[in-house]
């Protein structure tokens, strides 16, 4: 449903931004769909004002004209047919390069001559159908205005979705209405005249006969004669093409203009065309056949509903009339429908012909029969005004009236319902903007006639629903202090869980141990006196002195159930405990949260097709890698030598950012050796309460997949032992950012052809560029430029 | 003439019977049918052919070069689906080995169970907060309404944290393992202002000398509602709603009024034992019932402690022990079982 601005202001006095009107809308359950400049505003952007100040004829064509127009900034030549063309005349024009509607408009050279813009007419303008020449406007315009707003076409059109259930929504005084009751401002609809104001319109027997009247309601019909079709007023047009309605001639503008404003279609005949010169509302005979006004031709069955004269149908109700009794412009007399049909009816015939009109539109949404009288009276007056008509009959077929049941409320149920504390008074004023009327009230209980416009509103909780869409719907629990916020740790919950499947998921067993150990347990792995993990927090009444502290580490019970599993026959294990650890930091206690697991055995189980492999640090640090890449922990593993407990050269930190969270390693095998563990025993230790600490929740965002395919390259080389992978790596990434999509090791290899100190390292590249498939010499390149940057930094040898 | 082809097509044809892949056919292709062919030359020679003679010379030839054509297809045809028959039996397989599989380890029992709970209050709307094992007199009791020298507050079952030259001994509130985690009722209340609605799964501590049914330390889970309006079958409903999605719709239940300092009424919340239906047996102790926990609505001394007005809020609370439940649900007939860390009894949890 399209409404402009413009148009709107004709029923509420409001001067509101685009963005505060949107919003009223919004508030009132009106969905803004799109805003936009009026179309005829848009198109004529571009045309100003102009004088023409020179004007001779046109050496080689008699009917043109050169002139040279002054268009406030500049003088230009322009070459014009138009018969009015003269020095002086003020018009309208548009300079070349611009657009008028679909017409580019181009400097060009006229039989020898050159025209720099055009000269419009009315027509050209859009304005009416005036093409007999240029516009003439009066000698004080302003030359150099823009004519949009010499004629004030600019206007916002508003195009809105209306719910179903608010056919009164389907029309500009229905949202004005709206508007008025949201923003508690007054509206100005100006009073329709009854019927009987007209002193020589006529009740009459003989003009409208309703065989049907369960399926029409209403049909009110009126002649009116002495009618000039013609073109409409330009501020009708306006109106209309604002909301991108075409205008055709004033009778049917001013059905359109009717329809748009109170949301109830009308239709109109030449009522010289009706055989029998009235209108009987009944089925179809099966067989009947329409030409509507779309040319198409419907064949009827006995279900429809049609507009007949006493021999044929002359539209389909409520949905579209027909071609013979339509205006035309030999048109004098007319007979104004103005009726209301059964919505199911026409939703029927309308899908079943696959019609869909502003007309069906509407009425298949539940119209009030009450409107009929008040559309028909606004139509007679524009008649009267725009087309000279005089109405003369009139015949109102409404054999019982509609009547809308009063809606009880509560007061007490609509504050608990919204949580709201409204007085009786304020729920009273709120549902009096909506034009609804108090019957009848007790303390508790207030009763509502409801306006015709409002068949919606049948029961007590269609009137609550009023009353917060008025109150507000934000506004509710404002003024409480009770903010429902959750208490769950969700960042906690979810890596929780992710850390234990990723591990369940890779072969690791999950363990739970006892909060309790006994102090010797650091004392085994040779942690010393100052670190953390001999604060224990001891107990004060122990069940026994194996339990006599808390524990400080999950390490010692993980040994423990290794051991008993190994007793058990056992040789792969792979376990992990994710839990609290407990230990006393400034005279305070502390629990933080550790995942500690150990690997012992062979990597992965025996299996007919695949080798056997034995765990070692790669096996370990890979499952850290993997679960932490999961986790989107960006870590370094730095090689250390510091942990009482894990074998020299076989320990590495994982550091994030300043802080270590955690480490990987291999048990000494002389700690092993206390715990007669005789295979080794890999470990990772790691602070969860750390990681949760610096997580940050994965801010994934597409980056654009290359297009071009994706293409392999080795390098192989040989160099020191004593220079890292991950210095060559670094080395290697930083010799381009761009085609380098990932750097592999994919081979190590010592001994044989190999100097003592030496290894031969193969990486494997993968390598794609966004701007087209790589050339054998963009790669060469790069590889060239590669094994320069590592020359340069480190000895090496290629391979 | 007719027997120069003929002799063309047998010679074909044997070339053909040992041709045995593409490469073969491809050679045989140029022998016979290209530039330097036998029937190129033949081409050739229809200059030297009386005119007359000469379509009836060209279409042998063609005919002859189509037969050439088709014979060498359809030998070609021959050896593809050859080469497929001999695909499909090379990968003959015994498909009753198994398969490479990724290894998968188990979830702890306890883990299980903490997991299916989690699920069940999330849907009913709860929040899932955490909390300390290392708690004080005050959270563990005077909070709860169970001031010293109350029959209820047992000094022997809890545990406490001994005191250290750089802690003092606080007389009046010592730090302790929380025994209970109602603890996270006035952790919450203390924090929060209704509307509340919370579990809280924990490890609580007792000092019970450990056997099949008690350890030293084992697992709870706290609920919590306090909100304007809260009222005794909120509580009734939100347990059987928990007690049908944990053990099934058509669970049998019954409360029993008990007595707990922290809320009044309290009650005890029983199902219909699962293996007996109420006949009687070894897990139910022949009663047909067996209690999931504790329940009731939040005593207003509660409220007044942790600052919540009586008057306006109402609530209630319930705590269920997990290690009990869990028992019950896999069967495990002693508690003990569920911290060895066997891998043969963790495996069977996958
Ligand atoms: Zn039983």
């Amino acid at each position: 449903m399209k409404f402009s601005v413009k148009w709107l202001r004709d029923y509420i006095n409001i001067d509101l931004s685009v963005e505060e009107l949107s919003d009223a809308l919004t508030f009132s359950g009106i969905e803004v769909e799109n805003v936009e400049i009026s179309p005829l505003a848009k198109e004529l952007e571009s045309v100003v004002i102009a004088r023409v100040v020179e004007c001779k004829p046109h050496p080689r064509k008699d009917s043109l004209y050169i002139c040279m127009v002054d268009e406030g900034t500049e003088v230009r030549q322009v070459v014009c047919g138009a018969p009015n063309t003269r020095i002086g005349i003020k018009t309208a024009y548009i300079p070349s390069g611009k657009h008028l509607c679909d017409l580019h408009v181009k400097k060009a050279e006229i039989k020898g001559v050159l025209s720099d813009g055009m000269l419009c007419s009315e027509q050209e303008l859009g304005l009416s159908n005036d093409h007999k020449g240029i516009i003439e406007l009066p000698g004080d315009t302003c030359v150099g205005g823009k004519i949009v707003d010499y004629f004030e076409l600019d206007d916002v059109t508003f195009d809105v979705e209306i719910t179903p259930n608010r056919p009164d929504l389907l029309a500009i005084r229905g949202i004005a209405r709206d508007i008025s009751a949201n923003l508690n401002i007054d509206t100005n609809f100006k009073e329709v005249k009854e019927l009987d104001f007209y002193p020589d319109l006529t009740p009459s027997e003989h003009l409208v006969e309703n065989l049907a009247d369960r399926l029409c309601p209403r049909y009110l019909g009126t002649v009116i004669n002495n009618v000039v079709i013609k073109e409409s007023p330009l501020w009708l047009k306006k109106r209309l093409q604002a909301i991108g309605v075409k205008p055709v001639n004033n009778v049917v503008d001013i059905s359109n203009f009717v329809m748009m404003e109170y949301g109830h279609p009308l239709h109109a005949f030449d009522i010289d065309k009706l055989s029998g010169r009235k209108i009987i509302v009944r089925k179809a005979h099966k067989g009947e056949k329409i030409e509507a006004l779309d040319h198409r031709t419907y064949s009827l069955s006995d279900q429809e509903l049609v507009i007949a004269d006493s021999e044929k149908p002359v539209a389909i109700a409520g949905i579209i009339g027909g071609v013979d009794s339509s205006i035309t412009e030999s048109t004098t007399s007319i007979l104004l429908e103005t009726a209301n049909f059964d919505y199911a009816s026409i939703r029927k015939t309308s899908k079943k012909f696959k019609i869909f009109t502003d007309s069906s539109y509407r009425f298949e949404r539940n119209l009030s029969s009450d409107t009929v009288p008040f559309i028909a009276s606004k139509a007679i007056e524009m008649i009267i005004d725009l087309c000279q008509g005089k109405p003369i009959s009139y015949q109102d077929s409404y054999p019982s009236r509609e009547i809308l049941s009063d809606v009880g409320l509560r007061i007490s149920r609509t504050n608990q319902l919204l949580a709201t504390n409204l007085t009786k008074e304020e729920i009273i004023a709120y549902l009096e903007r909506l034009q609804l009327k108090v019957i009848d009230s007790t303390d508790e209980r207030i009763k509502f006639s409801i306006p015709h416009f409002r068949k919606d509103l049948t029961r007590e909780i269609d009137l609550i629903e009023e009353v917060i869409r008025l109150y507000g719907y934000n506004r509710v629990g404002q003024d409480s202090k009770v903010v429902t916020k959750s208490l769950t740790d969700k960042k906690r919950f979810k890596i929780t869980r992710q850390i234990t499947d990723f591990l369940f998921y890779n072969g690791f067993s999950e363990a739970i141990n006892s909060s309790f150990t006994d102090k010797n347990s650091t004392e085994t792995l040779k942690i010393t006196e100052e670190d953390y993990r001999n604060s224990f927090i001891d107990i004060e009444n122990p069940i026994g002195v194996d339990s006599s502290v808390m524990r400080t580490s999950l390490l010692p019970g993980l040994l423990k159930n290794v051991m008993l599993n190994i007793s058990n026959g056992r040789e792969d294990i792979k376990m992990f405990e994710i839990g609290k650890i407990y230990y006393d930091c400034h005279d305070k206690p502390e629990e933080k949260v550790f995942l500690t697991g150990v690997i012992v055995g062979n990597n992965n189980p025996k299996h007919w097709q695949i080798n056997v492999h034995n765990s070692d640090i790669f096996s370990v640090k890979g499952i850290v890698q993997s679960l932490l890449d999961c986790l989107n922990k960006r870590v370094t593993y730095i090689a250390t030598e510091n942990s009482s407990y894990l074998q020299k050269g076989q320990e590495i930190k994982i550091i994030s950012g300043e802080k270590i969270i955690g480490e990987i390693g291999k048990l000494d095998p002389l700690i092993a050796k206390k715990f007669d563990l005789q295979q080794p025993l890999y470990l990772f230790d790691i602070n969860v309460d750390l990681i949760l600490e610096l997580y940050r929740e994965k801010d994934l965002v597409y980056t654009e997949v290359v297009r071009y395919p994706e293409v392999e390259r080795d390098i192989s080389f040989i160099v020191s032992k004593k220079i890292s992978h991950s210095n060559l790596l670094d080395t290697i990434k930083s010799v381009d950012t761009d085609y380098i999509k990932e750097v592999r090791l994919i081979d190590q290899f010592k001994g044989k052809n190999i100097p003592e100190d030496c290894r031969s390292l193969t990486y494997r590249l993968k390598l794609s560029s966004s701007a087209g498939t790589l050339t054998d010499n963009d790669i060469q390149q790069l590889m060239n430029n590669i094994f320069a940057k590592l020359s340069a930094e480190y000895t090496i040898n290629k391979r | 003439m007719n027997r120069e082809f003929d002799d063309l097509l047998h010679e074909l044809k044997q070339s053909l019977k040992i041709a045995e892949n593409d490469y073969d056919l491809n050679n045989i292709r140029s022998q016979f049918l290209g530039k330097k062919s036998r029937i190129s030359k033949m081409m050739k020679q229809i200059g030297s052919i009386e005119p007359a003679k000469r379509p009836l010379f060209g279409k042998k030839i063609n005919e002859i070069k189509q037969q050439i054509d088709s014979l060498i297809v359809s030998r070609a045809d021959e050896i593809e689906q050859h080469q497929y028959e001999e695909t499909l039996a090379k990968e003959q397989v015994d498909l009753t080995m198994p398969g490479v599989q990724p290894p998968v380890g188990s979830l702890h029992p306890l883990t299980l169970m903490r997991r299916e709970l989690e699920d069940i209050f999330i849907s009913l709307g709860f929040d899932v907060v955490e909390g300390y094992d290392i708690e004080d007199e005050y959270h563990n009791f005077d909070a709860l309404n169970t001031p010293e020298n109350h029959p209820a507050r047992n000094e022997m079952d809890t545990f406490y944290i001994k005191a250290s030259n750089t802690r003092p001994k606080q007389s009046n509130n010592r730090l302790l393992l929380r025994s209970q985690t109602s603890t996270m009722q006035v952790r919450t209340m203390e924090n929060n202002q209704p509307p509340i609605k919370m579990v809280s799964i924990g490890r609580c501590y007792r000092n019970d000398k450990p056997d099949k049914s008690h350890s030293p330390f084992f697992h709870q889970m706290e609920g919590l509602t306090v909100d304007e309006g809260i009222n005794f079958l909120d509580l009734r409903d939100i347990l059987i709603k928990f007690a049908r999605l944990m053990f099934g719709e058509s669970i049998q239940w019954r409360f029993r009024p008990h007595y707990f300092p922290f809320t009044e009424p309290s009650a005890e919340f029983d199902i219909r034992c699962f293996k007996c239906y109420g006949e009687g047996c070894s897990i139910c102790k022949q009663s047909g019932w067996i209690e999931i926990g504790g329940a009731g609505m939040v005593d207003t001394n509660v409220f007044d402690i942790v600052g919540i007005d009586s008057e306006k809020y109402t609530g209630y609370a319930f705590g269920l022990g997990i290690d009990r439940i869990t028992m019950l649900k896999y069967r495990i007939p002693d508690i003990r079982l569920l911290f060895e860390n066997d891998l043969r009894f963790l495996e069977q949890f996958r």
